[in-house]
């Protein structure tokens, strides 16, 4: 859940500065694509985690927000497809701050490297102390959509 | 690429491509980089492989190492770490087919949170409820609130309101 929250707020927040609605909420929606892909292979499918490693690669979420764009009205698709990628690949960045012990976080590159790769800051049992600046990006979304709506 | 001509289709083919990214994923780690279970049904083969393990339950401890279970998997790990019988940890280390052991490089307990951390986890809850009372707040069915837009000035043409409540012909 709180690694959830921190996806929630780091899409938020670039999304707090697109005009229309609705490609503000695709690219927080986005963001939570390739969580919900992984997790349906893990919990839904039965799948190893093995299975779930493009879900969070460049060219799998490019898939995955593709797909989900046909989902809509065929005149918004276009305008979907890059919110919902951007969203996916804020997804994929905030997941390499992770330290998963040198193993990597994401195959970034996957189906064309193997290799997986991470930046180490946050040890992902800590990311429940992210809720403080999760909360603080929240209100600053917030703040810019309010001051766009006054301002007309 | 995004119109509605051969949607079927075009959907078909990217949900079909990821699945095949998928299946190659678990098919190309089965030979590089197996899982515990793989390291025990073919020990002599991932000898010396690093694995990752995640999630995994300590079941009991001694000086020398431990005992873990992972996937209905066990397997001893040494050297000892500070951890207990009942711990969730994520591990990575060595497997080495004589004894069937991992060797320890880094173990991490996970779960339990405490004090502070334990109301943060609140937070994201209360966000999420709010969240959802937030768009219940927007997409109740209020009837009364439904106009039906007749043009006023008319004989009985004036503005009605559809309420659930009234008897028919009221409106």
């Amino acid at each position: 859940m709180p690694d959830l929250f921190t996806h929630l707020a780091t899409a938020r927040l670039p999304a707090a500065f697109v005009r229309d609605p609705r490609i503000a909420a695709l690219v927080v929606i986005g963001t939570f694509l390739p969580d919900l892909t992984s997790k349906g292979f893990y919990w839904v499918l039965k799948c190893t985690p093995n299975f779930e490693v493009p879900t969070h690669s460049l060219v799998g979420v490019t898939l995955i927000s593709y797909a989900a764009s046909l989902f809509l009205e065929e005149r918004l698709r276009r305008a979907a497809f890059p919110a919902l990628l951007a969203g996916g690949v804020l997804h994929v960045l905030v997941d390499l701050l992770k330290d998963n012990m040198g193993v990597g976080s994401c195959r970034l590159f996957y189906p064309f490297s193997p290799r997986s790769y991470e930046l180490g800051l946050i040890d992902p049992v800590d990311v429940i102390y992210l809720v403080p600046i999760d909360l603080i990006l929240l209100w600053v979304a917030g703040a810019i959509e309010r001051s766009r709506r006054v301002r007309g | 690429m995004f119109g509605d001509r051969g949607l079927g289709w075009k959907l078909g083919a990217a949900l079909a491509v990821a699945l095949g990214l998928a299946f190659l994923s678990a098919r190309r780690a089965g030979s590089t980089a197996p899982d515990l279970l793989g390291c025990k049904a073919q020990p002599a083969r991932w000898d010396g492989t690093m694995l990752r393990i995640h999630s995994a339950r300590v079941v009991e401890s001694d000086t020398a190492g431990f005992e873990i279970e992972s996937d209905g998997v066990s397997a001893r790990v040494v050297p000892a770490a500070a951890v207990a019988p009942g711990d969730s940890i994520d591990l990575t280390g060595t497997f080495r087919a004589q004894g069937q052991f991992v060797h320890l490089t880094e173990v991490r307990k996970i779960g339990g949170l405490k004090g502070p951390a334990r109301l943060l986890s609140l937070v994201p809850v209360m966000v999420l409820g709010g969240v959802l009372l937030n768009l219940l707040r927007h997409f109740t069915f209020r009837p009364q609130a439904l106009q039906v837009g007749r043009s006023p000035g008319g004989p009985g043409e004036g503005p009605r309101t559809l309420d659930a409540g009234a008897p028919p012909g009221a409106a």
